[in-house]
């Protein structure tokens, strides 16, 4: 099969697996107990109020229409509007997207820069002191959950110091006229430090190992030792021969990582009040806010199925030995 | 946990309480020939017993929902196997378990933070009337339907008051309902900023509270809360306290209430009402003009009325079935004619609905599915809205033209999740006080610490309660020892660290003259309990558990 024939198959599967996860994600949220009115509307409120309000949302209908106006929705990219916040769902992406892919990018870009850099040297010096150390931070990293690493970096970063912002993603009580203030640019970034670099040191921890342990396996193969035999430098051989050929397992786990990102860090936002996705995601599940939670959702989906198939193609470029068949 | 285990332990808590209630009643020889159960609650044969009372499902929230709560509720159901209940405590997801509880009353016993939303007479009539919307106890009184139905139509203030009276009284009776403890939440504030704070039953963040403020050393007050605003919509609000407390700033109602629960007409838009009838009250009100420069015209105050009722705004839909319509008088007046007599047509009507621009809502088709715009959150109130930088923080800015106006210039409100941050920075005054009210050990911490600290503890509404299914719990004597056993007290102490009094009556005290003391008490005695069933002829088995008379 060639390179095209094999992007058409994988588009139209690609169709089908978002239309099965629209309606997995459609069943999934009515299939859940109790109705939105219970999370939105006050315990307080009268059942004559609660019932008024499922009709304003359209909950009244049969599952059937519902789920027939929900897949218009998707299939135009719109959503729906949200239940709790009367916005449409698309508006409400365009708002926290963008904040979470700042934190999860910059977290992301910091924690493969350095973790496949040291994954590089610590395979190449293997059983050396600086291997060992690596390995036990990546460990450290890996296995300390991020929000406790976040809630000691709070309190003696934050409260105790009193170097880093509590909480936010800008300082309290300053309102900007433009989104291009340089000072509001400043003070996101002097908010975005602490829970990038929180984030960026548990991601580091996977594109380490995994570097180490596809370096430690190219570097046993034959080339290594042509390339040493042709007198080429070390560090040309480790970064130009060695790790490139290292590299392709990172490519898909990076997809992966990548496409993660967009669903954020639920509790990274959380211990450092960034407004993202993460927090927004979970908050349209805990309030039955269907719309919110299915848009949010099946763009995350979308977002991994697209990136992964990315990924299967880049191999392809990466390495000519993979075929299509 | 294995039925054996169950039965065993049951054993014991049966046999632990037959210990208490024979040292308690050591004194009172000569009286157990007449205690079916020999005063241990083991003493009956089985085969002397009727059936087994069934199994109660107490739902529970999950620990991280409310931990405190969860804790009671555990120690509730502990408290009622002393007395022989079969209590199956079954944690349930916050939205599942109110659901299971109001929509499908598949429960038996359950609790939660709840408080009369409007009015308290309407609370009673929406929780306690046959037909009441929020009746999830399947609760049945036809005299006291009556009753209910009788307040809301007296407008006579001390015969409706009689009548509520008479209301909680048959209701402690009755006990469907049983508050555990009346909330007194803690605002944490920075009483260097923050000079003087008003009790009211609505609570720090209350109008009245917070136009009665006086602020130092700032022009500037913050506060924090957990979630998102989500919206800024008066007409697609749920009744969400966060809103509530924005809302209460940015639109005017015509009248408010003081500190004693009473009108205060210097506080509303409204400066005088008249009730020609029954079904009719006219206000008059002050000139007074919207944030944007517009007047407040009657043909405004009288839409606001009008409007909730042809939209059916889902959070008024208790108001409008007794709003006919609301007419102009003259350029200060408005009459609303009601569709049947209201008692407290002032606190249900003229208190609740808010005032808005009519130039303004007029064009907008669905009001309940109305976005967030500029123009819709402009009111007449004591501040202004300033910005929205959504899901991060909220801030408004002072109405100097109002006629009660605030003593500082702008408020802000942050979104700060986790509730470490938001005490760290209430320490670290970036924060000038804490409007959720944590019922949590660090807030007791904070207040015994030498710190610039101080918190708005008050009364108010709010109480968790104790509900029943009277479905299964038909028999009011088995509700009765229920609500015997239940450590109110130590609940008070030991899960709300004391920002609260021990429950007694649905009417808290903070509704002032409405209600009353002279209520059916109970006592937080497991042997009371079992002495008001034995005297049932309830009777107890080998194992402890409770049995129905034969």
């Amino acid at each position: 099969m060639g390179r095209a024939q094999f992007v058409v198959r994988r588009t139209l599967q690609l169709i089908v697996t978002l239309w099965a996860v629209a309606t997995a994600l459609f069943l999934l949220f009515r299939s859940m107990p109790g109705d939105p009115t219970t999370y939105i509307v006050d315990p307080s409120l009268s059942g004559e109020a609660r019932e008024r309000l499922i009709e304003s949302y359209g909950l009244n209908e049969p599952l059937h229409v519902q789920y027939m106006i929900y897949i218009q929705d998707v299939a135009t990219l719109s959503f729906g509007q949200s239940f709790h916040s009367n916005r449409a769902v698309r508006d409400i992406i365009a708002l926290y997207l963008p904040r979470t892919l700042l934190l999860m990018l910059t977290a992301f870009f910091f924690a493969y820069l350095i973790g496949i850099t040291v994954g590089i040297i610590a395979g190449w010096r293997r059983n050396s002191d600086f291997e060992r150390r690596s390995v036990f931070i990546a460990l450290i990293a890996r296995s300390f959950p991020d929000f406790w690493v976040g809630l000691i970096v709070l309190w003696i970063f934050g409260a105790w110091l009193d170097v880093i912002p509590m909480s936010g993603m800008r300082s309290g009580g300053i309102q900007y006229d433009s989104y291009w203030n340089v000072e509001l640019w400043l003070d996101t970034i002097w908010h975005l430090i602490a829970p990038a670099a929180v984030l960026g040191f548990y991601l580091m921890g996977y594109p380490l190992l995994l570097m180490r342990n596809s370096m430690l396996e190219v570097l046993s193969q034959d080339f290594i030792e042509v390339c040493r035999a042709r007198g080429l430098k070390e560090r040309s051989i480790m970064f130009k021969h060695a790790a490139r050929n290292a590299l392709l397992p990172i490519v898909t786990a990076g997809a992966v990582a990548l496409g993660y990102a967009v669903g954020g860090s639920v509790l990274i936002e959380t211990v450092f009040g960034w407004p993202g996705m993460g927090r927004e995601m979970v908050n349209a599940v805990l309030r039955r806010d269907y719309p919110v939670a299915q848009g949010t959702f099946f763009i995350f989906a979308m977002t991994v199925i697209l990136l992964n198939f990315i990924a299967d193609l880049a191999y392809g470029f990466l390495d000519p030995r993979v075929t299509y068949d | 946990m294995p039925r054996d285990s169950k039965q065993n332990r049951r054993s014991f808590l049966g046999k632990t309480a037959a210990v208490g209630s024979t040292l308690a009643m050591g004194s009172m020889a000569g009286c157990a020939d007449d205690d079916p159960d020999d005063g241990n609650g083991n003493g009956a044969a089985p085969d002397e017993l009727g059936e087994q009372v069934q199994e109660l499902t107490y739902l529970n929230n999950p620990q991280d929902y409310s931990p405190q709560r969860h804790d009671a509720i555990n120690f509730i159901g502990e408290r009622l196997e002393e007395v022989g209940f079969d209590v199956n405590v079954e944690v349930q997801e916050w939205g599942t378990l109110f659901s299971r509880v109001v929509d499908e009353q598949d429960y038996d016993l359950a609790t939660w933070w709840t408080f009369f939303f409007a009015e308290v007479g309407d609370g009673l009539l929406e929780h306690f009337h046959s037909n009441g919307g929020s009746n999830y106890y399947n609760y049945e009184n036809p005299e006291l339907d009556e009753k209910l139905d009788e307040q809301m139509a007296t407008p006579d203030p001390d015969d409706r008051r009689e009548l509520i009276h008479e209301i909680q009284q048959t209701l402690m009776d009755d006990v469907p309902k049983m508050p555990l403890a009346h909330m007194e939440a803690p605002n944490l504030y920075n009483a260097n900023v923050i000079q003087n704070w008003e009790p009211h039953i609505r609570g720090f963040n209350s109008y009245f509270n917070m136009t009665s403020l006086e602020v130092e050393g700032t022009d500037t007050i913050s506060a924090a809360w957990p979630e998102a605003m989500g919206h800024l919509n008066i007409y697609a609000w749920s009744g969400e306290s966060k809103l509530r407390y924005q809302f209460n700033m940015l639109f005017d109602r015509l009248i408010h209430i003081d500190g004693d629960y009473e009108i205060d007409l210097d506080l509303g838009l409204a400066t005088d009402y008249e009730l020609p009838d029954e079904e009719t009250v006219i206000y008059e009100f002050r000139d007074h003009t919207f944030h944007d420069g517009e007047e407040v015209t009657a043909e405004d105050v009288a839409f606001s009325f009008n409007y909730v009722v042809e939209n059916e705004i889902p959070v008024f839909i208790d108001q409008t079935r007794y709003i006919d319509e609301a007419e102009v008088i003259d350029d200060n007046t408005v009459q609303i004619n009601l569709s049947q007599p209201l008692g407290p047509v002032h606190l249900f009507l003229g208190h609740e609905i808010p005032i808005v621009p009519k130039h303004i809502w007029e064009d907008i088709d669905d009001p309940v599915q109305q976005e967030t715009t500029d123009d819709i959150v402009i009111g007449s109130g004591p501040m202004e809205f300033d910005y929205w930088d959504e899901g991060s923080e909220l801030g408004l800015t002072r109405n100097d033209d109002h006629f009660v106006g605030v003593d500082f210039e702008n408020r802000y409100w942050r979104i700060i999740p986790e509730t470490s941050t938001v005490f760290q920075l209430l320490e670290d005054e970036e924060l000038t006080y804490e409007p959720f009210g944590r019922v949590a050990r660090r807030t007791q911490e904070l207040l015994e610490e030498d710190n610039h600290l101080d918190a708005a503890q008050q009364l108010s509404s709010d109480f968790w309660h104790f509900s029943m299914n009277t479905d299964t719990l038909d028999d009011v004597q088995l509700r009765k020892a229920a609500v015997e056993a239940l450590p109110r007290s130590g609940i008070v102490e030991q899960f709300i660290f004391g920002f609260a009094q021990r429950g007694f009556n649905v009417v808290s005290p903070a509704f002032g003259d409405l209600h009353t003391d002279d209520v059916t008490e109970y006592e937080e005695s497991v042997d009371a309990a079992r002495d008001r069933l034995a005297d049932a002829g309830y009777g107890w088995d080998d194992d402890g558990l409770l049995h129905h008379p034969e």
